[in-house]
């Protein structure tokens, strides 16, 4: 599903050359859980971008369901993230001046068509992650694992091949972080890739596979279950 | 992208943020209102002059002793002549057909005092047509007449504005009245006939025979206007011709010298006050539209303060499939909608303004609805025009950084 091939990042501020990734090689299959571990400062964020198609990298190849992505332009990737990637983050990124229930739809304003049953699947989603009840609520009257929950409700709307996650439970208590595995439990198991960058190794332990990055490059990979 | 949904979303996001929405909408509408107050005002003065002008009698052909040029946009009189005389009356009468009233005039301002009230008023010598002229009647005693005018007589007729001021609500007929060096009896209070285009009072004003005026105040041989009125409209320009003809002929102008008199007709006079009005009119909608460039500034302002803000949710927004495009059009949105608030508010209050200044005025108060599709118009594209650059600068945001952004 998707494979890197020689990943480099090299970030160029003021002349200067600041290298970041010195050439990543992994693979992710269909279906798969895998987590990313990697202190901070090591290229994490980098690669995530990467990942997610919001930052290209200086060399190398990346395919994502056998397409080169690095030959895409700008709009067909932003087509891609819509219908393709799913994004949870750390500080969740909702709206807060609008509805739970419009945050989920908001992907689908930039789909191709705004499927007519868009608010029954936004509530079946809801649903999921234990939220149907919130569904007229403005996010700040949630607490962050609600929050959480929304955000992954929305990278789910668009039926998305992949979910990347950004240190999903970073900003929140272990119980509140506990139900947001159980929710990646669930997806995993419907089927879906899911892809959770973290340095928290409880976190990674949920996981079918953790790649552990250091200083720009994969250190190792291995099997968890 | 869809456009319904989008809009759901930037109203939501606009009134989300109702202190910052209002405060840029009334940035606008302050312009807008302006707008619509500005010219909606000096387009009922306009009118307002325009009926002014017409109340004067659109029948009515002035001759002037002087030439008068458009100076500065406003009628002013050159040099003034003394050909023009009472010989000029007589041969009006006698040779120019369509002709149905001449009256010649002299006026100056005067001292008048009765007993020990002192008043600073107009001295007007007319002839006794002209009173038939200007459809003035005598509400008191009664107005000059042709004899009175042949005699030479000491008598006067009194406007009401300075009946007022010289005798209070005391009837004056058969009183004397002291104007200059000349003792004067009142024979008659004149009907009012109000302000004329430019504000001057016309009551202010005494009236004398023509001739007691030119005799035995000022010592003159020559007038200083001629007032003919024709019996159709529509031959005013031919009357106007031969009145030229006439005059030039008495003057002994030669050929290819410029006239020493200037004849205007109400429709003249009418004209070259409102292109005096006319751009009035302009340099007013010019001050009008700079005050919609602050509005603009407005929105632009706001517009950049919450493009700082709301950095992360252009990056999630890219990160979730907007393009480029859909970020302009969402920003260009928001701009448009603030705009558009304002422009309705803006129209509400100018209206209001427009009625209270005209009503104030005593205008009759013009709505036109040419005004409004202007200041409608005019806020759409400033809403257009201030949002394009901040609609740029979030669209060119890198996603990834914008995400990384500090709340």
């Amino acid at each position: 599903m998707i494979e890197l091939i020689g990943i480099k990042k090299t970030y160029f501020t003021e002349g200067k050359e600041t290298p970041v990734l010195f050439g990543i090689d992994f693979k992710i299959e269909e279906g798969e859980y895998v987590a990313i571990m990697a202190p901070s400062g090591t290229g994490k964020s980098t690669l995530l971008n990467i990942l997610g198609t919001l930052d290209k990298p200086t060399e190398g190849k990346y395919l994502f369901k056998n397409r080169d992505l690095t030959e895409l332009n700008d709009d067909q990737l932003s087509q891609l993230r819509n219908k393709s990637i799913g994004f949870v983050f750390q500080l969740f990124n909702l709206l807060n001046r609008v509805s739970v229930l419009d945050n989920v739809l908001l992907p689908l304003l930039y789909a191709h068509n705004y499927p007519k049953d868009a608010k029954e699947r936004a509530i079946n989603l809801l649903n999921m992650v234990g939220l149907s009840e919130r569904i007229h609520f403005k996010p700040n009257a949630l607490s962050g694992g609600q929050q959480q929950r929304v955000a992954i409700a929305r990278a789910l709307i668009n039926e998305p091949d992949v979910l990347l996650a950004d240190e999903p439970t970073g900003n929140l208590d272990s119980k509140s972080s506990e139900e947001i595995l159980n929710i990646f439990d669930e997806i995993h198991r419907q089927g879906r890739t899911l892809v959770v960058v973290t340095h928290e190794l409880d976190v990674a332990k949920r996981a079918q596979r953790v790649i552990t990055m250091r200083d720009g490059k994969v250190f190792k990979e291995e099997k968890v279950k | 992208m869809n456009i319904r949904r989008t809009l759901h979303i930037s109203l939501n996001v606009l009134f989300g943020h109702k202190l910052r929405t209002l405060l840029s909408a009334l940035a606008v509408g302050t312009g807008v209102a302006a707008v619509v107050m500005m010219v909606g005002a000096s387009k009922a003065a306009q009118n307002d002059t325009a009926k002014k002008i017409e109340n004067l009698g659109t029948d009515l052909i002035s001759v002037q002793a002087s030439r008068i040029k458009n100076l500065g946009g406003r009628a002013r009189h050159g040099t003034r002549f003394t050909t023009t005389t009472l010989n000029d009356i007589r041969s009006i009468k006698r040779k120019v057909s369509g002709v149905k009233r001449v009256g010649g005039m002299f006026d100056r301002r005067a001292n008048a005092n009765y007993k020990n009230i002192k008043t600073r008023t107009m001295l007007m010598g007319v002839e006794p047509e002209v009173f038939d002229i200007w459809r003035i009647s005598a509400v008191s005693g009664r107005l000059y007449t042709q004899r009175d005018e042949e005699k030479i007589a000491r008598v006067c007729v009194l406007g009401q504005t300075t009946k007022n001021n010289l005798f209070g609500d005391v009837d004056p007929v058969g009183e004397m009245i002291q104007v200059g060096p000349m003792q004067l009896k009142v024979i008659g209070v004149s009907s009012q006939r109000g302000l004329d285009y430019r504000g001057n009072d016309l009551d202010d004003v005494i009236y004398v025979p023509l001739q007691t005026a030119m005799k035995r105040f000022f010592n003159v041989t020559y007038i200083e206007a001629i007032i003919v009125q024709v019996y159709n409209k529509d031959s005013m320009d031919e009357v106007k011709e031969e009145i030229t003809r006439v005059l030039r002929k008495n003057h002994r102008i030669k050929e290819g010298k410029e006239d020493d008199f200037t004849i205007q007709t109400q429709e003249q006079l009418l004209k070259s006050e409102m292109q005096t009005e006319e751009a009035f009119g302009l340099l007013v909608a010019v001050v009008a539209g700079l005050s919609m460039v602050t509005g603009g500034i407005g929105i632009f302002a706001v517009m950049l303060i919450s493009l700082r803000e709301r950095k992360r949710e252009v990056g999630l927004r890219r990160a979730i499939g907007a393009r480029h495009k859909d970020i302009t059009v969402q920003f260009m949105l928001e701009a448009l909608i603030l705009s558009l608030i304002g422009g309705i508010i803006g129209i509400i209050v100018g209206l209001l303004g427009c009625c209270i200044i005209t009503k104030l005025n005593n205008w009759e108060t013009l709505i036109p609805l040419s005004t409004l599709a202007f200041a409608f118009i005019i806020s759409v594209v400033t809403g257009i025009i201030f949002g394009f650059y901040p609609a740029r600068l979030a669209s060119k945001m890198e996603p990834a950084e914008a995400l990384r952004a500090a709340v």
